[in-house]
């Protein structure tokens, strides 16, 4: 009975260890593999047509754009209108450093006092950096001739002060789109564009 | 007594062996035929450069920032993120090659990566093949 049921234990901590691999190894989620497109919303978002005299004129403008706001290139394909690069930003206010800061003294004081491990390192476990992907794309317009299309989509990732990416999302905030067409639209009036 | 140890030891062995290679995968499992397949469309509507801003319209509408293209070689290489929860967020990368063939045909391949793994899933090509068929449509309407 007893060598039953030893033999009973040894199998469930078998199937519990095949579990886990098992789980280890295949932990995607199925929507993960999913492509939905994007929301009406989002793509107008996403656009913005400019009346410009030719292709180079608005490329060339976007380019000194995207490095105004700091980004380092990454590919640019002319023949495709395409634009991409990408940029490291600090996540954290210094306010809210300092405070993480505080809060593990006080961990490490608890600690101390209590004679027991309170699991310290909120500052460990901050966010770090944002790390920022811009695609543009700018493109003639099908519609209406010597219009150009210009199409933005932005991902970014948040990384912890231990270099662990902790979330990661495609920007869909309009105002942010918005923001960087009127820039362009601006910048486009300042190099004498006509619009 | 004796049996349950091989049994657990045998598992043990599968586990580790089936999780954690020892080379890695430098060439791939090889491309099948039915693979080739699942990723690959051939269109007869548009011709190269319409076929690839096409595309381009469609991975921006699915979320992707461009990595990479090349209009002489046909090849536009996109990443697109998917949050779950804290540290756990995937990463899908696909590569789309644009080829004129014969006639006025062209055809479309794609190819992707989630993570660390190709992705053998045909729903996965379905979505990206309903998106540019719906994209390939509206340029051929002349429709931005």
């Amino acid at each position: 009975m007893i060598a039953f049921r030893a033999a009973r234990r040894r199998l469930q901590l078998a199937t519990l260890m095949l579990a886990g691999c098992v789980a280890g190894c295949a932990g995607i989620p199925e929507e993960a593999y999913r492509l939905p497109p994007s929301s009406p919303g989002v793509r107008e978002a996403q656009t913005r047509t400019f009346e410009v005299p030719d292709e180079a004129s608005i490329l060339q403008v976007a380019v000194a754009l995207m490095q105004d706001m700091e980004y380092n290139f990454d590919t640019i394909e002319y023949e495709l209108g395409i634009l991409s690069g990408s940029k490291v930003v600090d996540a954290d206010s210094m306010a809210q450093q300092t405070g993480l800061i505080i809060a593990d003294i006080v961990l490490v004081t608890l600690s101390v006092v209590t004679g027991t491990s309170l699991g310290g390192g909120a500052y460990a476990g901050a966010d770090d950096e944002i790390s920022l992907r811009i695609t543009l794309v700018v493109l003639p317009s099908l519609e209406n001739e010597g219009q150009y299309t210009a199409r933005i989509t932005i991902q970014s990732e948040l990384i912890d002060k231990m270099g662990r990416v902790k979330k990661v999302r495609m920007i869909e905030n309009p105002v942010v789109f918005q923001e960087i067409f009127e820039n362009l639209s601006k910048a486009l009036f300042l190099e004498g564009v006509k619009q | 007594m004796r049996p349950c140890r091989q049994l657990v030891a045998m598992l043990f062995c599968l586990v580790v062996g089936g999780c954690a290679g020892t080379s890695p995968d430098v060439t791939g499992s090889g491309t099948q035929l039915e693979s080739r397949q699942i990723q690959t469309r051939d269109y007869d509507t548009l011709d190269k450069q319409l076929t690839m801003r096409s595309v381009l319209a469609t991975l921006q509408d699915l979320g992707f920032t461009i990595d990479n293209a090349d209009f002489t070689l046909g090849t536009i290489t996109g990443s697109r993120v998917y949050y779950e929860d804290d540290y756990k967020n995937f990463s899908m990368r696909m590569t789309v090659t644009v080829r004129d063939r014969e006639g006025k045909r062209v055809s479309v391949r794609a190819n992707a990566r989630l993570n660390d793994k190709a992705i053998t899933d045909p729903q996965t090509y379905q979505d990206f093949f309903a998106a540019l068929d719906k994209a390939m449509f509206l340029t051929l309407q002349k429709v931005d």
